[in-house]
């Protein structure tokens, strides 16, 4: 009896970590390029031992016109690749802006990076053209000069990807390849939005907000059940 | 407990009211003439690790295997408002100092602390030396200076400011320069009508209008606010929906906790 109270209080608890997931989902419900996570899940491995494993919903986000030459989306597979603090990032908020030495960057400020590296349009501005046009594949021109194309890529093992904040996932170097270009296109002028729907978040918290009350009742059950056999044998 | 969801929650509502201001600011503003619309981009905080219980009170496995924790972030944050720089529409006033630029380019103005600032604002009135400015009172750069004796100006698509004087001479007097930005969005709003330039809206490039990806200059029309009033509505719909959501993860954690204070009859 006393290990259902740990069982009981153990789903109190996942439950709560699992609020915590849809309470940061609802309130990214407008960040540009974001992912949902999706709460916990507990299973059986091979071996019989319970895992953990948490999941990221990779779909797309709706593509909406913003109309800044400088703002990006994919549509498709794919992500942006950039330079973070402690390691390569991978991100779908194409908010990209040109740096004070030149560099295209995120919205934060790191590098964004393209197939030769680091892209620099300093020595590539044309005052005489400075239209800045990107390719479906990912091609930056300036004017007529060809600047690099955007390193567009796909990750092999989700589940090794960790989250950053900015809309970024942080991945080891082996864990990511180039995506081929047919299966996304860059869309100039176009931002992703967040990819969470705001129904199946709500459907989710109030099956866990149920979920937490079954457990709740069934822990009151089991204090009065331990309260009857205590009075068990008592004399009057 | 953990209040994590509840201040998640509370983020998510301070973002949603950011918009809400600044889509109020956006119809506000829907007659200001050569006003650009703004819009708040908002993106998650940092991510946690944190622990999943074991499956039973002894048991250890679960501390000792990395795969049983779980990441969970902390909430959203706004990065940036950013101007957008869509047309707006032409209207005619049949003013001659009137001009509006159909196309890229800003109009250069000289404050009176000598900065160079940019606006679409092109209601350019004459000040009390003769030269052009704008609404506000500052000067139009590079400066034109009329004579005295005008009857008409005209200023061709190009820029060129010629006059015609009292006598029937005519003569060119200088050209409006415009002046162009590689990131337009990156521009620092000024208030009035003006925008300074930042390093992420990158150094300005002259030209001549109606060249090299410039608009083109009309006489006697002004550009108006290129606030669409049914977006903003649309905007202001789903802002508040996504305030309500934020303030439901509230009521439910709420339940949650007042539960957990009920456990113990």
């Amino acid at each position: 009896m006393v290990n259902g109270i740990y069982n009981v209080a153990r789903s109190l608890n996942s439950k709560i970590k699992s609020i915590d997931v849809i309470a940061n989902n609802l309130a990214n419900i407008n960040s540009t390029g974001f992912k949902k996570q999706i709460p916990f899940q507990e299973y059986l491995n091979q071996k019989d031992e319970i895992e953990v494993r948490q999941s990221a919903d990779h779909g797309q986000g709706e593509v909406i016109l913003s109309a800044n030459p400088l703002d990006m989306a994919i549509s498709g597979d794919g992500y942006f690749l950039v330079k973070g603090e402690s390691g390569t990032e991978l991100t779908r908020n194409g908010k990209f802006h040109v740096s004070e030495e030149g560099f295209l960057v995120t919205n934060t400020g790191k590098k964004v990076l393209g197939r030769n590296g680091e892209i620099n349009f300093g020595t590539f501005i044309d005052a005489d053209n400075p239209t800045i046009t990107i390719a479906k594949n990912g091609e930056i021109k300036i004017g007529e000069a060809d600047v690099d194309a955007l390193a567009i890529v796909k990750i092999e093992n989700v589940q090794a990807a960790v989250r950053t904040s900015d809309s970024n996932f942080a991945v080891a170097d082996d864990n990511y390849s180039y995506a081929s270009p047919e299966n996304f296109e860059i869309q100039q002028g176009y931002l992703e939005e967040s990819n969470v729907n705001p129904i199946l978040e709500m459907e989710t918290m109030i099956q866990t907000n149920k979920d937490y009350e079954s457990a709740y009742k069934m822990m009151r059950y089991l204090d009065q059940a331990m309260d009857k056999s205590n009075q068990i044998g008592k004399v009057y | 407990m953990s209040t994590r969801a509840l201040r998640t929650a509370a983020s998510g509502l301070y973002a949603q009211q950011l918009n809400v201001e600044v889509i109020s600011n956006n119809i506000a503003n829907v007659n200001t003439t050569g006003f650009k619309k703004n819009k708040a981009e908002f993106q998650d905080l940092m991510y946690q690790e944190v622990q999943v219980n074991p499956t039973q009170a002894s048991d250890a496995y679960a501390a000792a295997t990395p795969s049983a924790k779980i990441q969970v972030g902390n909430g959203v944050q706004s990065s940036s408002t950013q101007k957008i720089f869509k047309q707006g529409d032409i209207v005619a006033t049949n003013n001659q100092m009137d001009i509006a630029i159909q196309g890229d380019g800003l109009f250069q103005v000289r404050k009176s602390d000598g900065t160079i600032v940019y606006t679409r604002d092109g209601s350019f009135k004459i000040n009390s030396e003769g030269k052009m400015v704008t609404s506000g009172g500052y000067l139009l750069d590079p400066e034109i200076t009329l004579p005295n004796n005008v009857q008409s100006i005209s200023i061709s698509r190009d820029g060129s400011v010629d006059v015609l004087e009292n006598d029937g001479r005519t003569s060119t007097l200088g050209t409006v320069e415009l002046a162009k930005f590689m990131n337009p969005s990156g521009l620092l709003a000024l208030g009035n009508n003006l925008y300074g330039e930042t390093a992420s809206s990158g150094a300005p490039m002259l030209g001549t209008a109606g060249s090299k990806g410039f608009g083109e200059i009309n006489q006697g029309f002004l550009e108006s606010s290129n606030v669409d009033i049914v977006e903003e509505m649309v905007a202001m719909i789903t802002a508040q929906r996504a305030y309500e959501i934020n303030s439901k993860t509230v009521k439910t954690v709420e339940d949650m906790m007042t539960m957990a204070n009920n456990l113990k009859t």
